[in-house]
């Protein structure tokens, strides 16, 4: 059960784009968020640091072909805070929509109107 | 906490973009299932030659290749792909492993040559031919699991 929680570090446009593609997979490498992310190493290194110092994302560095690749992963805790968040964000947007049109709703609607109209007459 | 419709709809936005992003990255090297193919089919083969010694080096040879292909796949690939995502790529996986299974059975019981190279390249193709099919069902798997109601 997500409960729904608004989580500002979350929020942050890139790092809740971060959060949404590792939500979708196992584990990212680093060269695949920057494609996907298109952004700099410097800049995808911050965003990185600030998910990990919030205990919401944990990388590990593999050796592979004389290179030290980085795979990226969300935390069990990272993973609560991100759905959290999104459940937030939809049950904000769902608030903000117009009431659904029923039947019932424009015939009370047009009940008023048809009282205001005597009334001011 | 504030925040206007717009914040919203680009942070939601953002998140489904993020999403179709990595979708449209998953797409394996052609190597890859042609590897995966190769591999089903020399255990094909093996099982339609009289001697049983080569069985187990013939399915030691699938497992390993196999793990070593998965792992340069993933490195190409720079991701991991948990092992459901949905229906559709499950669904894939399931046939594709079913093909070689039927192969690898149809070879060990009636090991005539004509029938055992027939299925051989049946796992073949048919591995390819599904492997490529996984690949376009996990990216359609990824892309309908959005989070932004629609």
């Amino acid at each position: 059960m997500i409960t729904p929680r608004f989580d500002s570090t979350v929020h942050t446009p890139n790092l809740l784009r971060i959060c949404a593609m590792l939500s979708k997979v196992s584990e990212a490498e680093f060269s695949a968020l920057r494609d996907a992310l298109g952004v700099a190493d410097p800049a995808l290194s911050k965003y990185l640091k600030a998910l990990t110092e919030a205990g919401y994302v944990r990388t590990s560095k593999l050796p592979l072909g004389g290179r030290r690749h980085t795979w990226v992963s969300l935390t069990p805790q990272g993973r609560t805070a991100f759905l959290g968040h999104i459940a937030e964000l939809n049950r904000l947007a769902a608030d903000e929509l117009p009431p659904p049109r029923t039947p019932t709703s424009s015939a009370a609607t047009r009940n008023t109107a048809t009282t205001a109209e005597a009334s001011s007459t | 906490m504030e925040s206007s419709g717009h914040d919203l709809d680009g942070s939601l936005a953002a998140v489904d973009d993020a999403i179709g992003s990595l979708a449209a990255r998953i797409s394996a090297p052609r190597w890859y299932h042609w590897g995966i193919g190769a591999l089903v089919a020399q255990h094909v083969v093996v099982q339609g030659v009289d001697d049983r010694i080569w069985t187990l080096p013939s399915g030691a040879l699938l497992v390993v290749g196999c793990a070593i292909l998965w792992l340069a796949w993933r490195t190409h690939l720079g991701l991991t792909i948990g092992a459901w995502e949905g229906w559709r790529s499950a669904l894939a996986l399931g046939c594709r492993s079913l093909l070689a299974l039927t192969c690898v059975w149809t070879a060990a019981r009636w090991p005539q040559q004509g029938l055992v190279l027939g299925a051989a390249a049946v796992a073949l193709v048919g591995s390819v031919w599904l492997g490529r099919r996984y690949d376009r069902a996990i990216a359609a798997d990824l892309s309908r699991a959005r989070l932004a109601p629609r």
